[in-house]
């Protein structure tokens, strides 16, 4: 119901019914004295009279304006209008059952109920369809995203028609009426007829139904929603979790939206992948949202976590899923094969602060040795190895290689202990290319060879797009080893402004070897005193590291379709979800999923590695309870004519103008003033 | 100022009788009654006879018959004295209409002629009198005041011409000073609006009727003002506070009316603990027939 002016262009002239009120209140003193003996007996009465008359003219005053309002307003002609179904006069005899199954349909009626507004929705049918109800034959439509015709042809019998709501299901996927509108007037098919829709009209489920309601119009259709009595909507939904790594753990950062009107405190739980739980409690905020934070133990091996807030109205978007990567760079061993008489001597010792500065930094946790044969290289036990001109490059080489094999990142930094005719041979399929030589460039560092730029689209160097970009050309180089062969430019990753490649790589299996062609400690250069050297070598470690887990993280939204590139291969292909796996449906590039089911998925390789890790999660706008604009408004927007009365108010103001003149009148009657 | 004479009033009222209610004690002869007892025509009682009784008293006759010696007890007649008192307030120049300087018909004009009538009177039947002014303006609000006595009428009359009403609440006060000046008992008439606190004249009308006075009082009033029977909206102004207030008399007609009644309650209560005669005049009226209630002492 709202409330419109017919002659609001003159709503400036209202404040001119202010005048009299204003005459009311500048009261002309009287002019005519009185000598008056008897002041005593007046000063006893006084107090009494002028409380008496004040109370009265107050009153007396206040009519007034509500008179001259009353008949103000009647001037600006008022018009309540409201919406209504445009039902027909005329007996309809075709009549569509349009119900929704979007995932809003799932909320409960009231707290204390379990029954959700599609179920009330098929028992309303059905109740109706145990009255009389005549000639009438039925079609059953349910929309979500998309419509299903639930009955073969319109059917006349109540018995069928009622027993097909029991194939109703309820969807997670948002709703969309303009659809099951079109689809409906189709099954009309322009012989008029009525559509009872049963729906919530919540979230955005109105959306882009404006010609369908013109057609219906047209058409002589009438559209007559069903009042579904949900009692105070109330919602509670996680619209975003972001899961971070930390030094000890991980802290998953999250927004909890509710929609409602009271506050009130709600547990939130976290499942991981290995099953644990971790609960915590959050205030909301009425039709508000609130960030919060929960702290997760180390999760090393990654995957797709879960939290869901326990809200018992509406229960199927309470889980949220979200990524788990894989930590990799928070395990590293550094290999020092020159540890020096003295720390400082170490080969090490920058890189050692460099990746964990006062202690936390990055959240990398390093394990230093010696010797390689002192520990077996494991992706267990570590993602990322640093060899830091290292002595024996036989040390352990079978589990270095498999190390690296299975996913495992190494980097190595030559020096004087490197011998590179062993290196060549025993590293030669963990290098991109053999080295050649080792070669002096200059004697004293102010002479030393300059970094040139990187590419700073690639990973490694993106931090260095918001600036620090100066610190390559400062960092200069004393001794090289070149390399026998060219190495195709994508394997280099860094080079020195003489075109000699600096910093190469290699990816062996599932991992990735990087090799710095110089010292990583002052031998080689100024590097470890350059600002470029702490964030280059953190870098290095999440890049070596965190690429080691494998897979891509993707995150859709229920209803939508994944599209995922895959390497060709002609091995079979499955999505894996809570445990049920299923066929990949091929595309050219790779493959595609039609989420209906929010969840978490995995693509994976037949016996392989997972190719992808797929979040899905529920429509947010879906959730979204709280009914926005009623369709029969957006209807009366539309086709006022069909969808609308109106009832003029000014009569009525009138009426209560005169009633209150009236009241006026004999309140005044005797002129009644104050002392 | 002159004293606005009324001759009827003057003619009647010397043809009545002022006589006390109370015993007196004057000093000459007259038509009082006096608390002395003393041999007289009037018997008031016998008793046994006591040592110190002059034996003169002795009534032989009772002694003859009853051979118990008694002493007769006779009542002398005696002058009373009388003490007129103004009320010289500023509210007692209103008169009726709201007009102020028509001195006959003001409260204040009333009162001197009442007055001066009932000197007149007492002067021609040979009682002293005397005239007590209580607030006046000429006086600075102090009292003023002419002892009684039989050759008081010239004092009075010149002072009744002299003064001029004015100043605020001085009745109470004026009223306590009159019983502590006064040696005799008199019958004292006072002539006023009362237009005070009741609490506080009463309570000395009280005190000056426990000094064995007899009180008779004239109310002066304005039934137009009592009754709210003024213009629609005019603006009021008393003589002892110097503010004006506009006011809708039709408006509060009836709460005034409630209020006056209130008020002559008070007074009533307060007259009749001072044993009082109260008597009524309004200006509309007749000041003649209220002046003879007052001397016949027929209350109300």
């Amino acid at each position: 119901m709202s409330l419109h002016w017919l002659n609001a262009g003159i709503w400036w002239l209202l404040p001119l019914v202010g005048l009299p009120i204003i005459a009311h209140l500048i009261r002309r003193p009287p002019s005519q004295r009185w000598a008056f003996g008897s002041m005593y007996l007046l000063s006893r009465v006084q107090h009494k009279v002028t409380k008496r008359n004040r109370l009265h003219d107050w009153l007396l005053l206040l009519l007034r304006i509500v008179l001259l309002s009353m008949l103000g307003l009647a001037i600006l002609r008022p018009e309540v209008r409201w919406t209504v179904p445009n039902e027909q006069q005329e007996y309809a005899r075709n009549v569509v059952l349009l119900v929704d199954t979007s995932l809003s349909m799932a909320q409960t009626l009231d707290e204390r109920s379990d029954q959700t507004a599609l179920e009330w929705a098929k028992r309303d049918i059905q109740g109706i369809l145990k009255e009389d109800i005549g000639e009438r034959q039925f079609q059953v439509l349910t929309f979500d995203a998309s419509v299903d015709v639930v009955l073969d042809d319109w059917n006349a019998d109540t018995t069928v028609v009622s027993a097909s709501l029991s194939a109703i299901q309820q969807s997670e996927m948002a709703g969309r009426l303009a659809g099951g509108l079109q689809k409906a007037r189709q099954l009309l098919d322009g012989q008029g007829g009525e559509i009872w829709l049963y729906s919530d009209q919540s979230g955005r489920v109105a959306d882009g139904i404006e010609d369908e309601i013109s057609l219906l119009v047209q058409q002589n259709v009438a559209l007559i929603p069903k009042e579904i009595p949900i009692q105070s909507p109330s919602n509670m939904v996680i619209t975003s979790a972001q899961y971070s790594t930390g030094l000890e753990g991980g802290t998953l950062r999250f927004v909890l939206q509710h929609y409602g009107t009271q506050s009130q405190e709600v547990r939130c739980v976290v499942t991981l992948p290995d099953g644990s739980e971790i609960n915590t409690f959050v205030q909301t905020i009425p039709n508000g949202e609130v960030e919060s934070f929960v702290t997760l133990p180390r999760v090393s091996d990654g995957g797709i976590g879960q939290i869901e807030v326990l809200d018992e109205r509406l229960k199927l978007d309470n889980q949220y899923h979200f990524h788990l990567p894989k930590i990799g760079a928070s395990r590293v061993l550094l290999v020092d094969g020159d540890p020096g008489s003295a720390a400082i001597d170490s080969e090490v010792y920058y890189l050692e602060r460099a990746l964990t500065p006062s202690s936390v930094g990055a959240g990398i946790v390093p394990e230093i040795l010696s010797d390689l044969s002192a520990q077996e290289p494991s992706i267990e036990s570590h993602a990322v190895i640093f060899l830091a001109n290292v002595p024996n490059p036989a040390s352990n080489l079978g589990a270095l290689t498999e190390f690296v094999r299975s996913g495992g990142g190494l980097f190595i930094s030559l020096g004087g202990n490197t011998d590179i005719e062993r290196v060549n041979q025993l590293w030669k399929h963990l290098l991109p290319s053999a080295i050649k030589d080792r070669k002096t460039l200059a004697s004293d560092v102010a002479l030393g060879i300059s970094t040139a730029l990187p590419e700073l689209s690639h990973p490694l160097f993106q931090p260095f797009a918001r600036g620090g970009l100066n610190g390559f050309p400062n960092t200069k180089w004393l001794e090289v080893f070149r390399l026998q062969d060219v190495v195709p430019e994508e394997n280099v990753l860094l080079s020195l402004e003489n075109g000699l490649p600096l910093i190469v790589e290699q990816k062996v299996g599932k991992g990735r070897v990087c090799i710095l062609l110089s010292m990583i400690d002052m031998t080689g250069g100024n590097f470890p005193l350059q600002s470029i050297y702490m964030p280059l070598m953190q870098k290095m470690t999440t890049y070596l590291g965190g690429s080691a887990s494998g897979g891509m993280r993707l995150s859709h939204t229920v209803g939508e379709t994944v599209n995922v590139t895959t390497p060709q291969t002609d091995e079979a292909m499955m999505w894996m979800s809570s445990g049920v796996s299923s066929s990949a449906q091929r595309t050219a590039s790779g493959v595609r999923l039609d989420v209906e089911q929010s969840g978490p998925h995995t693509l994976i390789i037949d016996g392989g590695p997972i190719l992808a890790w797929l979040t899905v999660n529920t429509d947010r706008a879906e959730s979204d309870v709280i009914v926005p604009s009623p369709i029969l408004d957006v209807a009366a927007e539309i086709a006022p004519e069909a969808f609308s009365r109106r009832e003029e108010g000014a009569p009525w103001l009138v009426l209560v103008a005169l009633f209150l003149g009236l009241l006026q009148a004999l309140l005044s009657f005797p002129k009644q003033e104050t002392i | 100022m002159s004293i606005p004479w009324d001759p009827v009033i003057n003619d009647r009222l010397t043809r009545l009788h002022l006589l006390a209610r109370q015993l007196v004690w004057g000093m000459n002869s007259g038509n009082h009654r006096s608390n002395r007892v003393t041999q007289s025509i009037e018997f008031v009682e016998h008793r046994t006879y006591q040592p110190g009784d002059p034996i003169s008293a002795i009534d032989w006759k009772v002694f003859a018959r009853t051979d118990r010696l008694m002493i007769r007890r006779q009542q002398a007649d005696t002058d009373a004295q009388l003490v007129l008192v103004l009320d010289a307030t500023g509210d007692m120049q209103s008169g009726i209409d709201g007009q102020v300087g028509q001195w006959e018909d003001s409260k204040f004009g009333k009162a001197l002629t009442s007055l001066a009538a009932l000197t007149m009177m007492s002067h021609k039947r040979g009682d002293p009198v005397g005239l007590w002014v209580c607030g006046s303006e000429q006086q600075g609000g102090l009292n003023g005041f002419v002892p009684p006595s039989g050759r008081t009428m010239h004092p009075i009359f010149h002072l009744l011409s002299s003064v001029q009403p004015g100043g605020g609440s001085a009745l109470a006060e004026g009223l306590t000073q009159l019983t502590m000046q006064l040696r005799r008992k008199s019958i004292v008439i006072i002539v006023s609006d009362w237009m005070e606190d009741p609490v506080a004249w009463g309570n000395a009308l009280e005190v000056m009727a426990a000094s064995g006075h007899d009180i008779r009082c004239l109310q002066l009033y304005s039934r137009q003002e009592w009754e709210m029977d003024l213009p629609e909206s005019v603006k009021v102004y008393g003589f002892e506070q110097q503010t004006e207030q506009p006011i809708q008399p039709a408006a509060m007609k009836e709460i005034f009316a409630e209020e006056v009644a209130r008020y002559v309650s008070e007074v009533d209560s307060w007259s009749s603990r001072a044993n009082a005669i109260w008597v009524r005049s309004a200006l509309e009226d007749d000041l003649l027939g209220a002046l003879i209630q007052l001397v016949r002492g027929r209350v109300r």
